[in-house]
């Protein structure tokens, strides 16, 4: 489904040019962007296809759901499970799961820099009609799980001076250098975070080894979730005056890079 | 989050950002509020003050997913904003302290609003009343500061007293409330819910309760949880052997949750395995 990894890489390599304060941020970066991107998680807050989220740890799985886009079922997407990378960045959900990429081995998934869906509202792809929007997306699309990483690390290197600067940006905010992809939002991070998309009803478990946190606002939702999740969960107070899990995904994530 | 507040004579509340479901007794929320003049404006109001209402922004579909995932509830009917309001939840796991919580809010003239729905039916304007219903409350929180403190020091006695009397039912119903009810829970809570857990031979979830202890709040807290379990245990192991004695006398419901033929000190030995 996904470009080659090569053929996404020689866009980055345009976009930050062979001379500049951006190639040379590019170059001083390379290695720590790799070290960052080799350990961001995939994160997926539970409100994004309307699942009851119990549902989810009962049967230990996300369930893939109709794309809600015409431009995503012309790329030849049916149903999908929701992700980003390393990242909160869809901004609602009581509940956060921060799985390691291993989850997806089994599953055909792929990914693109930026929300899929979001592109509707982006400039310059909100006045495209939908091919021209599949056309787009096709061409910034790769496969998953085995070249996010690989891509992650250049493309952390080619946006931010510092990489850890995508996991610490807020909602609304935007990278140091503009997206290679030249699709620009009113400032949502969504236009430019690592979205993954997984095609089928994905796994998971309770084990380190997939399940790196469980976050979850409110302590109630300790007394709902079953026993294997529950040690796996970190609540979160219902009474912050912000949306709380944002802000703490992106501390976990910060903690898990040293 | 949008910083500019919208005010409250603009907004009315639509709903609450929680959705606790038995076996959780409680839940709070921040009140979901839109805009009077566009309806497709909708907020989380993770601040409702007298300046208004400010948070994150919802599309109507972002507001009809977290209604649909559990993360939310719709009020059957939407209701004018009040400063401070926020959506508090008693699902039928509360048991019979309800009425008493309720009067405290009326005293305190706290109570805003106060309606029941169906989960199934979120949104549905009139959705059937059953005893299953969750009761939903817009309540002024600026009215109320200490009285979920106070409901939760009732609950942990009665879920203490219920332990030491045998009646574990009751004990994990009263425990399970305690915990539920504060924002920032206390770690007392956290230890007697554990131990209750395992006399219930529910070992691994009082271990992994533990466990979400030390995730969430960390070493201090966990050090205390400790301290409180251990004089818990060393109470419990102090007092004669009538809590033996009256399980018998307890009327059985159910069958299921009353105390095992577990001696304590067998229960704490399989709690440490």
């Amino acid at each position: 489904m996904g470009q080659p990894l090569p053929a996404l890489l020689e866009r980055l390599e345009r976009a930050v040019g062979p001379s500049g304060e951006r190639r040379d941020s590019y170059t001083a970066t390379g290695p720590q962007a790799q070290r960052v991107a080799d350990r961001l998680p995939l994160v997926h807050r539970t409100a994004g296809e309307g699942q009851d989220w119990r549902e989810i740890f009962e049967h230990d799985t996300l369930t893939a759901m109709p794309v809600p886009t015409e431009h995503e079922r012309k790329a030849g997407r049916a149903n999908t499970v929701y992700f980003f990378l390393g990242a909160g960045a869809y901004p609602s959900g009581q509940i956060a799961l921060l799985l390691e990429l291993e989850t997806l081995r089994d599953v055909k998934a792929s990914f693109s820099p930026y929300d899929t869906g979001g592109m509707r509202y982006c400039t310059p792809s909100c006045g495209w009609d939908d091919d021209r929007r599949c056309q787009h997306l096709t061409e910034y699309t790769g496969d998953a799980p085995d070249d996010v990483h690989g891509f992650a690390g250049p493309y952390l290197a080619a946006h931010f001076r510092d990489p850890r600067g995508y996991v610490q940006a807020l909602q609304r905010s935007t990278p140091d250098f503009p997206s290679f992809h030249e699709l620009i939002s009113d400032g949502d991070r969504r236009a430019w975070t690592i979205e993954i998309q997984a095609h089928d009803d994905v796994g998971i478990s309770s084990e380190a080894q997939f399940l790196r946190q469980l976050l979850v606002v409110g302590t109630h939702k300790l007394l709902e979730l079953p026993d294997e999740y529950l040690a796996r969960a970190r609540v979160l107070p219902d009474n912050a005056t912000e949306n709380i899990i944002y802000t703490e995904i992106a501390r976990t994530i910060e903690a898990g890079l040293t | 989050m949008n910083t500019a507040p919208w005010s409250i004579a603009e907004i009315e509340i639509i709903g609450g950002h929680c959705c606790p479901r038995p076996p959780a007794p409680f839940g709070r929320g921040p009140a979901v509020v839109r805009r009077l003049d566009d309806p497709d404006s909708i907020r989380i109001a993770f601040v409702l003050d007298s300046k208004g209402a400010s948070g994150d922004s919802l599309t109507p579909p972002q507001w009809r997913s977290l209604l649909d995932s559990f993360n939310a509830l719709a009020l059957p009917e939407p209701t004018p904003a009040r400063p401070h309001a926020a959506l508090w939840v008693f699902t039928k796991s509360f048991g019979a302290a309800l009425p008493g919580c309720v009067s405290d809010l009326r005293e305190r003239k706290a109570l805003i609003d106060t309606q029941r729905l169906l989960p199934t039916l979120q949104g549905a304007a009139a959705a059937p009343k059953t005893d299953d219903t969750p009761c939903l409350m817009l309540v002024d929180e600026s009215r109320v500061r200490a009285l979920r403190t106070a409901w939760r020091v009732q609950a942990h006695d009665s879920a203490w007293n219920s332990l030491k009397q045998g009646d574990l039912e009751q004990a994990q119903q009263h425990a399970e409330r305690a915990l539920s009810l504060l924002s920032n829970p206390v770690s007392d809570d956290f230890a007697l819910l554990s131990i209750i857990d395992s006399y219930n031979g529910r070992l691994t979830r009082s271990k992994a309760l533990l466990t979400a202890a030390q995730n969430s709040y960390g070493a201090e807290f966990c050090r205390q949880l400790d301290v409180d379990r251990q004089r818990m245990l060393a109470d419990l192991k102090s007092l004669p052997p009538t809590a033996h004695k009256r399980e018998s006398q307890i009327p059985s419901t159910s069958g299921q949750g009353r105390l095992r033929l577990l001696t304590l000190e067998a229960a704490e030995k399989n709690t440490k395995r």
